[in-house]
């Protein structure tokens, strides 16, 4: 108790020295300003959904706290420093994985934007990989997800590809998840959903 | 089936990336709707 009445009493500043009372007036008289500045933030600028999911799932290692990598190449895809990857960790452990294995036309409808010719085969590089909703997905998502893969650019990949999935396993597990939580009626609403997916990735050529 | 849409690298443009969105965000739409259109016309069927 001794202790505690010691103590210096009051609000303090950042080093730990009483603020005086002008001081704490002025820092409250710009609480409306900053509220205001906060919510007038652009809805391109904030995080999508899936951004935040991923931000909350992160672990944030202590190699990625510490990159210092002049260009920031994430370390880790899950950790903080790459907010948008996703599901890169479940491709890398399943083999099956559509980023790990070359996709060919006999396989996959593969189309290429203006006159370029359409490559035989070609595979996602799972580092880059992000994996957005196809009916809330915005134009914002897509040039945010480019500023991050920026430094992966030059690292060897030929293509920028945008992958309509069918059967990606998050999004089984996602839907199974939702659909038990309002109806076991609706056995249609997974397939549904299933068939909604973006996958984002660089991808290259690949010779068969 | 799934499909890929590509732009080559070196001659990434936000206009043609834009359309290529567009597209495969529209493709996604209808893969979404048929599979619940079928989905009806299966639940129909059964009753």
């Amino acid at each position: 108790m001794t202790d505690l009445l010691d103590r210096p009493h009051g609000l303090f500043d950042e080093n730990g020295e009483t603020l005086p009372a002008t001081e704490i007036r002025k820092r409250i008289k710009d609480l409306p300003a900053l509220r205001t500045e906060f919510e007038n933030e652009s809805r391109a600028s904030r995080l999508s959904t899936v951004e935040r999911r991923i931000i909350k799932d992160s672990i944030h290692c202590k190699q990625c706290q510490d990159n210092n990598d002049p260009d920031k190449v994430p370390v880790h895809p899950h950790c903080q420093c790459d907010v948008i990857t996703d599901s890169v960790e479940a491709g890398v452990v399943d083999p099956d994985s559509r980023l790990l294995n070359v996709l060919n036309r006999q396989l996959i409808d593969i189309e290429m934007a203006g006159d370029s010719v359409v490559p035989d085969a070609i595979q996602l590089n799972p580092e880059t990989a992000a994996v957005l909703d196809g009916e809330n997905a915005r134009w914002a998502d897509l040039t945010r997800w480019l500023e991050q893969i920026q430094p992966y650019l030059e690292q060897g990949s030929n293509y920028l590809a945008i992958v309509v999935d069918d059967d990606t396993d998050e999004a089984i597990q996602q839907v199974e998840e939702f659909v038990s939580t309002i109806t076991e009626d609706i056995e249609q609403f997974p397939e549904a959903i299933r068939n909604k997916n973006l996958w984002f990735s660089l991808a290259k050529s690949v010779v068969l | 089936m799934s499909k890929v849409y590509l732009m080559p690298v070196d001659r990434l443009n936000f206009d043609d990336l834009r359309k290529l969105f567009k597209k495969a965000k529209a493709d996604a739409r209808n893969k979404a709707a048929s599979t619940v259109e079928g989905g009806k016309q299966d639940d129909s069927k059964t009753a």
